[in-house]
């Protein structure tokens, strides 16, 4: 029984290797369907800014009708990362949340408005586009969404581009309260907030 | 080739509209806020300034009569308050009964009188009256004014006139006198 199926095994080799041709040539150039693989990677501009020194300004004397300046400034520091392509400015943003009444005596009630704070800005490098370079009443209104109507300063805006698109900035922002010409002010000591925000636009 | 345009045309109209979101998204961007806490505070004022007359001198006092002295002691009294309801100026003598002295002679606060036609006495009253709150001597003092201290600012000047009215005082050795009249205001 072992001869004869060796021999038929032998003839039907070559019939296979002849048939597994025919469908190997019949196979070349066949290709799948295309199969798409997304990808995709988000990096999201930065944009922080806070007070390294000076969150806390004090004056201890006030003195009617006149310029009374805050002996030390506040030190502002910015840092952005962001695509000059997609980002025309940052801009940073100074304000009182009520504007009549920035700094409020809380004993008798009487406030000194915004229009009596003044912030002057020491600019660190590079120069801003735009700054209050003299002292400049917060009475200016939001930039962006950020602030308050006629309660507000800008204190810088820069274009961003290619140079500058990634960049960690320190300004000196003075403080001023100007009582000229105002009314006298009750004694007492008049306390608020100043409020410091960035935002792009 | 119409088919592979078209897809083309499809992939680019994507591209741009995730180019127009991604645009979008950096415009906007906020920073976290930072705050600065203000505090200024303004004093409360009550001053009392002696324009002239500061240094008063009579050449030649006469017993037994009233001496007035020649020229006024001009007084500006200032305040700035957030409270009280009167500002008062009042005139004294630290020792009243050595108002002035010579040695180891002396006249008393009695013998030393003061007018301030603004103010409380109108005419020549003696330095014999009470002090007022912390301010005066027992009997060596004289309230010159009341003011209201409404409204809480505000001042004004006044001109007093002093005399040493020696009437009833017959023989007062005689020297130089010299004392010190002091001037103070406060608030009640």
């Amino acid at each position: 029984m072992t001869p004869p199926r060796s021999w038929l095994r032998l003839l039907l080799l070559p019939v296979f290797l002849a048939a597994g041709e025919k469908q190997a040539a019949a196979q070349v150039g066949t290709v799948s369907t295309a199969k798409v693989v997304s990808l995709a990677a988000t990096k999201t501009g930065k944009l922080t800014m806070g007070v390294i020194a000076g969150a806390a300004q004090t004056l201890a004397n006030l003195t009617d009708n006149t310029t009374n300046n805050f002996p030390t400034p506040v030190v502002i520091q910015t840092q952005w990362d962001l695509n000059p392509g997609q980002t025309g400015s940052v801009n940073v943003i100074g304000w009182f949340s009520v504007p009549a009444q920035a700094l409020l005596n809380g004993a008798t009630g009487t406030s000194i408005p915004s229009s009596r704070l003044k912030g002057q800005l020491s600019p660190g490098a590079p120069a801003p586009t735009s700054y209050p370079a003299v002292f400049t009443a917060f009475t200016q209104n939001a930039v962006g969404g950020i602030g308050t109507a006629g309660g507000s300063l800008r204190l810088f805006s820069i274009n961003i581009t290619g140079a500058n698109k990634t960049v960690t900035r320190t300004d000196n922002l003075n403080l001023q309260i100007d009582l000229t010409g105002a009314a006298i002010l009750p004694p007492g000591t008049y306390s608020g907030t100043l409020n410091i925000e960035a935002v792009t636009q | 080739m119409k088919l592979h345009t078209k897809w083309a045309l499809l992939g680019a109209v994507a591209a741009m509209s995730l180019g127009a979101a991604s645009a979008q998204a950096q415009v906007g961007l906020t920073s976290s806020v930072a705050n600065v806490q203000i505090n200024a505070t303004k004093n409360s004022v009550l001053t009392v300034a002696v324009n002239s007359g500061g240094t008063q001198t009579l050449a030649s006092l006469t017993d037994n009569a009233a001496n007035p002295f020649a020229s006024p002691v001009n007084i500006t009294t200032t305040w700035d308050l957030n409270a009280g309801t009167s500002v008062v100026l009042v005139g004294s003598f630290a020792t009243p009964a050595q108002a002035l002295a010579s040695g180891g002679n002396f006249i008393t606060s009695t013998y030393v009188k003061g007018k301030m036609a603004t103010g409380t006495p109108t005419t020549f009253t003696a330095f014999t009256g009470a002090g007022v709150g912390s301010v005066g001597t027992a009997g060596g003092s004289l309230t010159l004014f009341t003011a209201s201290a409404a409204p809480l600012a505000g001042n004004r000047t006044d001109n007093l006139d002093l005399e040493i009215d020696l009437t009833g005082h017959p023989n007062l050795v005689p020297g130089t006198y010299s004392g010190t009249l002091n001037l103070q205001a406060i608030v009640q």
